[in-house]
């Protein structure tokens, strides 16, 4: 067993990317009023720019907020105001510039530049869940509305 | 536990928050010219409702088949204001079997230079190091370490603080080379260094 867990530590290690510290996806570049991030059973706490992102963190802007996220694949976000959108899921192997990518637009808007992980033919590798649909983006730019 | 039924109750809430619905608008890509597609899924089973194709289309995704109109509102001008700039990705070509740059790439690396000195302090940076494969892969990885090396030395003596948070600086070898020419070809296509900031 403890043979296993060792084994399954080392394949996480080699699958991670080496420097960029364990689980940060993505980094806030601009951000304008009220703009939060809720990560595990932390209270949300107000984003700064320069700030990196993980999976499963959940963002929450006010009604004048919104910001900017790059993240590891180059795919970009614009967050508009009164916005919730969880950061699913994110893996990204940047030897074969392959991975997976799902956020969810609870609600609000968001505007998507996809990057890397989308240009995968036939994956639908890079997603947008909504309450009522999964959007898949196929190397292109798009906006989505939850109201 | 009281965050997570907090959480539970904010996801429920969304679920019953009345006539759900979610509008997909497809732009052009940011060359202006050329367009993606978005693809609306079925969230229970995955089947598809239907493609988005064309630029300026929007369609509402909560049916069982989408229909795309021409969509009524403008560009979005005040949410694209929100839209980080795209990644540079460089690249810097060396001679052979050395970790010098050529006299073409000095001028990109000065280029380099000023972009991330612009917006340092929220840049993510990546090196990475290539060799051709002539010579054997050891050294060749170890060349291509070298490469990626000398370009971060070079950056960090600007004053740029490398940190494990903000930057990527790895030698991959030959192996791409070696992947398109088999061994032993001199191609300058691969003694290279590419560079992303982002």
């Amino acid at each position: 067993m403890r043979v296993a867990v060792a084994f399954g530590l080392l394949a996480a290690l080699a699958l991670s990317t080496p420097s960029f510290a364990a689980g940060e996806i993505g980094r806030v570049k601009s951000v304008t009023g009220v703009a939060t991030v809720t990560r595990g059973k932390d209270k949300p706490a107000q984003l700064a720019r320069g700030q990196l992102l993980r999976v499963s963190d959940v963002i929450q802007t006010g009604k004048d907020g919104g910001l900017g996220i790059t993240f590891l694949d180059n795919s970009r976000f614009a967050v508009g105001p009164n916005t919730n959108l969880a950061l699913n899921q994110f893996e990204f192997d940047k030897t074969t510039q392959r991975g997976r990518f799902e956020s969810q637009l609870n609600k609000g808007t968001i505007a998507v530049v996809s990057g890397q992980i989308a240009k995968e033919k036939g994956a639908d590798a890079m997603r947008v869940r909504t309450p009522v649909s999964v959007l898949a983006a196929r190397g292109t730019r798009f906006v989505v509305q939850v109201p | 536990m009281r965050a997570a039924l907090y959480a539970a109750a904010a996801a429920a809430g969304f679920l019953v928050s009345g006539c759900q619905t979610a509008k997909v608008t497809l732009l052009n890509n940011e060359d202006g010219k050329s367009v993606g597609a978005v693809a609306v899924l079925d969230p229970k089973t995955g089947g598809e409702r239907g493609v988005v194709s064309a630029a300026d289309l929007e369609a509402r995704t909560g049916g069982h088949k989408i229909k795309p109109r021409k969509s009524k509102r403008g560009g979005f001008a005040e949410l694209f204001g929100f839209m980080p700039k795209p990644a540079f990705e460089g690249s810097l070509e060396f001679i052979t079997g050395t970790t010098t740059i050529t006299e073409e790439s000095k001028l990109s690396l000065a280029d380099l230079l000023d972009l991330w000195k612009r917006d340092r302090s929220i840049s993510d940076i990546e090196i990475i190091g290539y060799a051709d494969s002539t010579g054997d892969p050891e050294s060749n990885k170890l060349l291509a370490q070298q490469r990626a090396d000398a370009v971060r030395d070079f950056l960090a003596n600007e004053g740029f603080e490398f940190t494990a948070e903000n930057s990527e600086v790895i030698g991959r070898g030959d192996i791409e080379a070696l992947k398109k020419n088999g061994p032993g070809v001199a191609d300058p296509e691969y003694r290279k260094v590419t560079v992303v900031i982002r």
